[in-house]
């Protein structure tokens, strides 16, 4: 730990309840959001005792064992990967630049297409000597060409764009300000300008406590044949309008994403 | 009975935990499948949940007209909610986890609630 800094950093992250947990899993990227292994090296920047830290990228479980911000080695990587082979039980060092690219290549080869990466923090297993410190997370971010500072595309702008050939129109609003607008949006940005405010504030007073992501898809708001969704992420929203026969599809992706 | 032909449809899909039928004019929940999980305060939030995002005969927040149907998706939880066509302040609300077949579900909880609203 270099500065207090840091350290009220992560004191803030402890007591942040924005995190999301699948299974007893806390949820650290999602539909591609962050990057995932970005995701996972910042977990390893984060972690100061030694501990194992097992992440589940989709469906495969990596073990590792992490101490001091640094990631001493893989420990087990379920699913009998040929990949994963060379590098389980070696410790990671500078000295041993095979088993480091390929640490680095499994690790990309798991993320490339990830769409969830959970973590669980479980005590330590022996592992290597306390000689081998292992690498830091900022030094295998270098390695492996992952920028950990990445501004992260939104997950709303994210979610419209994967999904926008069920959509006929759609507008994005960051901070308030419309960003992106794609399609016919006469009728969305009427209902941006005039409704969505309102609607956030009722929706706050009545239900405090669902102030969660959600998407709500609506049938005919606007009489026969219209559709309209509104998806909210905070300061996020987007508005579309959707093939009224994709809705199930439209939901399922987002559930995908926000879980 | 009512709630026979709500439990009758939650037992069709298992991923519903709370059927309800509710009047949109006084905003109240009228009945409810009988194993529903939700209490009172969950059920009181749900029907103003659906007033707020189809929209009344008085007022709508989202669109011009009242809506026909509504789904919210939120953190693990879907929510339905379904207008009935010839009384449109009768409403189905469904609480379900993420994983409901929404199409197949709404094809058997139209004709339900269409049942229900005209009592035939």
């Amino acid at each position: 730990m270099s500065d207090t800094s840091t350290i009220t950093t992560k004191l803030a992250a402890l007591l942040s309840d924005d995190d999301a947990y699948v299974g007893g899993t806390r949820v650290i990227a999602q539909g591609g959001a962050p990057a995932p292994l970005a995701a996972v090296l910042t977990e390893i920047d984060a972690t100061v005792l030694e501990r194992t830290l097992v992440f589940s990228i989709d469906d495969v479980n990596v073990s590792m064992i992490v101490a001091g911000r640094r990631l001493r080695g893989f420990i087990d990587v379920s699913g009998n990967l040929p990949e994963a082979a060379s590098v389980i039980g070696k410790v990671l060092s500078r000295d041993d630049a095979e088993t480091l690219q390929a640490a680095g290549d499994l690790m990309l080869l798991l993320c490339a297409s990830a769409n969830r990466v959970t973590v669980r923090s479980l005590p330590a297993q022996p592992f290597g000597t306390s000689a081998d410190a292992g690498l830091p997370a900022s030094g295998l971010a270098s390695l492996w060409h992952i920028d950990l500072d990445e501004k992260p595309v939104a997950l709303i702008e994210r979610y419209l764009a994967a999904n926008a050939a069920d959509l006929t129109a759609y507008i994005y609003v960051s901070n308030g300000d419309v960003v992106k607008t794609v399609g016919d949006v006469a009728t969305l940005d009427a209902l941006w300008s005039t409704q969505v405010v309102e609607f956030r504030k009722r929706h706050r007073a009545l239900l405090p406590k669902q102030d969660s992501p959600r998407l709500t898809c609506l049938d005919e708001p606007m009489g026969e044949g219209s559709t309209f969704a509104i998806a909210i992420d905070g300061n996020d929203v987007g508005l579309f309008s959707y093939k009224r026969s994709q809705m199930p599809r439209l939901v399922s992706a987002w559930t995908a994403t926000f879980g | 009975m009512v709630v026979d032909d709500l439990d009758v449809l939650q037992e069709k899909f298992a991923a519903c935990d709370t059927i309800a039928f509710a009047d949109l004019s006084t905003q109240m929940i009228l009945v409810t499948n009988s194993a529903t999980s939700l209490p009172r305060e969950g059920l009181d939030n749900l029907c103003a949940e659906a007033a707020l995002t189809m929209g009344t005969k008085r007022r709508q927040f989202l669109g011009t007209v009242p809506s026909a149907s509504a789904v919210v998706a939120s953190r693990g939880q879907i929510r339905i909610f379904l207008r009935a066509k010839a009384e449109p302040n009768d409403v189905l609300c469904c609480v379900s986890s993420n994983d409901l077949d929404i199409n197949a579900f709404l094809a058997e909880a139209q004709p339900l609630l269409e049942k229900l609203s005209t009592g035939v």
